[in-house]
């Protein structure tokens, strides 16, 4: 179903109707207004309560209706109320009598015969019709109370009329005090709020709700100590405590609505009825949460100024014309008074150099900041250099001067003592004959005045090109030193020490020493500082060259005297009834031992000595050669030697020697037609005998030579044996002897290698000399030997070594392998060998004959040595065997074996 | 006894003295191709207290150098002087041998 166009237009006026009709009998005032702000339409209660006739009414700007002193202020309200920032106000209208009328007013935004308007619901709250209302019903009962305020006092009383008229108030002044409280309570910047008796809450004004959050409606009829903080009356003291008192500005904490802590200052009215008892009491709240959290921070902030201040290294003082307002705990502890600062003139504490500086300061100072230095005087009387930075402050109110100081005594110190050292420097490389160069990445920083001098070209070439330095080195040490140089001396983290010759422009050549090492200080530092000094070195290399050709020259000397004192020592000795053999071996060079022997072929006596000078250098060996003179002559002239020519010697050699030298000495006298040996011993104390059963070190005593006028000698006589063997030896040897052991040895010639293997041991520290004497067995020039089994073989090696020992010792070792090698083939072939030793004047033969079967020569007896080569050898390099033959005419001059192959003749010539 | 044997893991130290006779190679030789199928292969033979050697005794050295080189190992002669040293300097081996 539908309805029709009639339908509609009759709905619509029954709608406007009831609305007129409801419009015209509310008691609130309703107008309705169109965007210029214009009263399109009022109700009948707005009509009669302003006076205006509805002709008057409509069609008058809204701002007409309220006081002429805020009018203005009204169209700015209604401007916000059309774009939404303002629903609603408390402006009290104005009657066209000009009498106020108390409203709240809301507005909403609608429609009205499709134009948008505003309606604007003024709902009264007049306060004062209230009262009337009241002061109404107290007049028809005399015992109901009305109000009256007592607002000087902060109390409020309800009395009755009649008491109203007793302090002398009339109606319209209580309308008026009580329109003013009304204004008061919605205009104040603080919280007000009103409980009652039982602590609910019945008023609460806007404040309240920006403070706690909580709207009106949220806590009216509530318990206020609920709302502010959380929990009932108990919870709070001040409430508890405040019951009936008055209170103002009270510190009271209060919990908001989300929970937040805030400070306000409480000022509690209380109003009583006339018996006395709490009917109502008015709180105003402050809030001073931010001043609580400023104060806090400033609190805080004060504290940690007084902290750094106390606490700082730096001296704080404030002064007010030059008096001691404060300082801190580092000025007195710098200062040294424990008390006594305040109130005291700086000057008192400056000397008069720097008070007088503070005071010229003061004048033309210009800046508000300035820093300059000044001395202060310690309590201990030392004056302290500080470095002031003042500044002008406000202090307790005043105009004062804040000087803050830092102690630069030690920096001062340091800073002399370095500019002593710069200048120290400066001096020493401006003045000595040394080239001193800083240089850093980009090239040379400083030169000394040397540096012409030395290389002929002037300092600021050097300045100008670094690299002019490297052009001067000499060809034959710049490929030694391109490696590095010139970039590595200018900068770089290595250091340089070189050595190296200049071509001066003049043509003189000179030698530079150049040290350079990188330049550190305490910072991170990248300039790549160096630092080099180069010394002019010519005249000391000259001298190094003269002391090297001296030095060389010296030891040419110095191995002539050791060829010559060797060449005056004796030949090996072989004869018929003994040999001789010796060691020779100098500490250093030359020697300070020395020995000499002389064979008598008749009465067959080998007369000698052995002398050890303290000592082993060439003057020690000097004085051997001077002995030497003597000894011979003396000792091997064949005369029979006895104890009082040693102490004649000893005379000799006291006038030959220096104070703390010496000499020791063992004449030796073997006698071999009486079978004897004496020994005359002045300072060498052992000798070795090696008998075949035995070998030992034998003490001998006596006295150092040139020590005493008449030392100590001893003479021994020793029965001589064939086959003995004799070492006399200085104590380089005996003591490595003693050191390392006797080692008994097989032969003469073992011997003789034992002891030249003591020579080479690195521990010895002496002259090393060793007479080694063999007294020879029967002369044996032939030997037969019949080797059939291994025993035998072990034999015939031992008489083979033995055999060419004694007849032909210079190639005994090499002949003797020869002839084993032979007796070797012939046993391993035959199981039986016989060996036919035999030694003539010249030639040692050796004839070797098995019972094997022989083999085929291949030409063996034909190859001559020449042919014999190293091919021969290299052919059987890994080989096991094979060689024999070979080494046999390795070492043989002659091999010749018989056809069968079973026999060879091997002879060599001595 | 000429010849001392020191055997340490896969190393053996031997010392030579005085004179090494036909008999005494033999006996060398049994000794040290017994601890090469050992396991050893890094001999080092010191000659320098060795008066005698002929060519029984380097006929024993060159087995022990063969057969230490099969096993992938090494002989060291040290100390030769004298007789020994002349015998295998004229007779090659040095070529042979490591000598130190």
């Amino acid at each position: 179903m539908t309805m029709g166009r009639h339908d509609q237009n009759v709905t619509d006026y029954q709608y406007r109707d009831s609305f007129n009709l409801l419009f015209n009998h509310i008691e609130d005032c309703l107008f309705i207004l169109d965007t210029e702000g214009k009263i399109i339409g009022a109700n009948k209660a707005a009509i009669e309560k302003l006076e205006y006739s509805r002709e008057e009414i409509t069609d008058l700007n809204i701002e007409l209706v309220y006081p002429l002193a805020i009018r203005k202020q009204v169209a700015g309200i209604v401007k916000s109320m059309w774009v939404g920032d303002i629903s609603k106000c408390s402006i009290p209208l104005c009657t066209k009598s000009g009498k106020l009328i108390s409203v709240e007013t809301r507005v909403f935004k609608g429609k009205w015969e499709g134009n948008d308007v505003l309606f604007s619901i003024n709902k009264g709250v007049s306060t004062l019709e209230k009262t009337e209302e009241q002061l109404t019903k107290a007049l028809q009962c005399k015992s109901s109370i009305t109000a009256l305020s007592s607002l000087e006092t902060g109390e409020y009383l309800e009395v009755n009329d009649a008491f109203v008229q007793t302090l002398g108030y009339q109606r319209d002044e209580l309308r008026k005090h009580v329109e003013y409280a009304e204004l008061l309570f919605r205009t104040v910047p603080s919280a007000v709020l009103s409980v009652d008796k039982h602590r609910k809450i019945i008023r609460w004004n806007k404040i309240a709700e920006e403070i706690t959050g909580y709207t009106e409606a949220e806590v009216i009829g509530k318990d206020c100590s609920m709302i502010f903080h959380g929990v009932g009356q108990e919870g709070c003291e001040l409430c508890r405590k405040t019951c009936d008192l008055p209170q103002i500005n009270q510190m009271c904490n209060i919990v908001s609505k989300d929970g937040r802590i805030k400070h306000v200052l409480k000022s509690v009215a209380v109003v009583k009825d006339e018996l006395g008892g709490i009917k109502e009491r008015m709180e105003c709240l402050e809030d001073i949460t931010s001043l609580i959290e400023m104060e806090d921070k400033l609190r805080e902030s004060n504290e940690r100024y007084a902290a750094i201040v106390n606490n700082a290294p730096q001296i704080v003082v404030i002064l007010k014309d030059g008096i001691i307002k404060f300082i801190n705990d580092a000025g007195k502890a710098a200062l040294g008074y424990e008390e006594g600062y305040i109130g005291r003139h700086i000057k008192s504490f400056m000397t008069d150099s720097s008070y007088a500086l503070s005071l010229q300061l003061n004048e033309i100072k210009e800046e508000r900041c300035f820093t300059y230095e000044i001395e202060l005087i310690k309590k201990s009387g030392e004056i302290i250099n500080m470095l002031l930075k003042g500044t002008d402050i406000t202090f307790e109110s005043q105009r004062s001067f804040l000087a803050v100081m830092m102690d630069i005594t030690e920096g001062k110190r340091l800073n002399a003592k370095l500019r002593a050292s710069e200048d120290k420097f400066k001096q020493v490389a401006e003045t000595i004959n040394e080239i001193f160069l800083i240089t850093n990445k980009e090239g040379v920083v400083y030169v000394s005045p040397a540096f012409e001098k030395i290389t002929g070209i002037a300092a600021q070439t050097l300045l100008n090109n670094p690299h002019d330095l490297a052009k001067l080195i000499h060809p034959l040490d710049r490929i030694r030193l391109n490696t590095f140089f010139p970039q590595a001396f200018l900068c770089g983290d290595r250091a340089i020490d070189e050595e190296f010759r200049i071509i001066r422009p003049d043509g003189e050549i000179r030698w530079l020493w150049l040290k350079s090492y990188p330049v550190r200080n305490d910072e991170e530092d990248n300039r790549g500082l160096k630092a080099t000094s180069i010394v002019d070195i010519t005249d000391r290399k000259k001298i190094e060259e003269k002391l090297l050709e001296r030095e060389r020259q010296t030891q040419m000397e110095l191995l002539l005297a050791e060829r010559v004192q060797r060449d005056s020592l004796p030949h090996s000795f072989l004869g018929e009834k003994l040999r001789v053999s010796t060691i020779f071996e100098p500490y250093n060079t030359v020697s300070g031992d020395f020995f000499n022997y002389k064979w008598f072929e008749e009465p067959k006596r080998l007369c000698g000595y052995i002398i050890d000078v303290s000592g082993h250098g060439v003057a020690t060996a000097l004085q051997t050669a001077t002995f030497k003179m003597m000894l011979d002559n003396i000792l091997l002239n064949g005369m029979e030697i006895e104890e009082d020519v040693i102490q004649t010697i000893n005379q000799k050699v006291m006038d030959y020697l220096y104070e703390d030298s010496f000499v020791a000495l063992l004449y030796f006298e073997f006698d071999l037609q009486a079978g004897v040996l004496k020994l005359i011993s002045a300072g060498i104390t052992l000798y070795l005998i090696a008998k075949p059963e035995e070998c030992s070190l034998m003490p001998i005593f006596g006295c150092y030579l040139g020590i005493v006028n008449t030392p100590e000698i001893e003479t021994k006589t020793i029965p001589l044996k064939n086959g003995e063997i004799y070492c006399l030896m200085s104590d380089g040897a005996s003591d490595l002897i003693e050191l390392y052991g006797i080692h008994k040895q097989e032969s003469f010639a073992e011997y003789k290698n034992w002891l030249e293997g003591l020579a080479r041991n690195p521990d010895r520290n002496d002259d090393f000399s060793v007479i080694c004497i063999e007294i020879l067995k029967e002369d044996k020039k032939t030997e037969m030997i019949d080797v059939k089994n291994d025993e035998d073989l072990n034999y015939a090696q031992s008489i083979i070594s033995k055999f060419l020992e004694r007849n032909a010792p210079s190639n005994a070792n090499t002949l003797e392998v020869a002839i084993n090698e032979a007796m070797n083939n012939g046993f391993y072939a035959g199981g039986r060998v016989r060996v036919k030793l035999r030694c003539t004047d010249k030639m040692v033969i050796i004839r070797i004959k098995d019972d094997g079967p022989g083999f085929v020569l291949k030409g063996v007896n034909h190859q001559n040595k020449d042919q014999m080569n190293e091919r021969d050898f290299e052919e059987l390099l890994e080989a096991e065997r094979g060689r024999g033959i070979l080494i046999m005419r390795l070492f043989c001059d002659k091999v010749i074996y018989n056809t069968k192959g079973n026999e060879v003749l091997l002879m060599k010539k001595i | 006894m000429k010849h001392s044997l020191k055997v340490n893991g896969s190393q053996a130290t031997v010392i030579l003295h005085d004179k090494i006779y036909v008999h005494d190679a033999s006996l060398l030789r049994d000794d040290l191709l017994g601890i090469i199928d050992q396991g050893v292969n890094d001999v080092k033979i010191d000659l320098s207290a060795l008066t005698y050697i002929d060519s029984s005794g380097l006929g024993t050295l060159v087995t022990i150098n063969k057969r230490i080189k099969e096993k992938n190992g090494r002989l060291v002669l040290t100390g030769a002087q004298g007789l020994p040293y002349e015998l295998i300097k004229r007779t090659r081996l040095d070529k042979v041998f490591v000598i130190q």
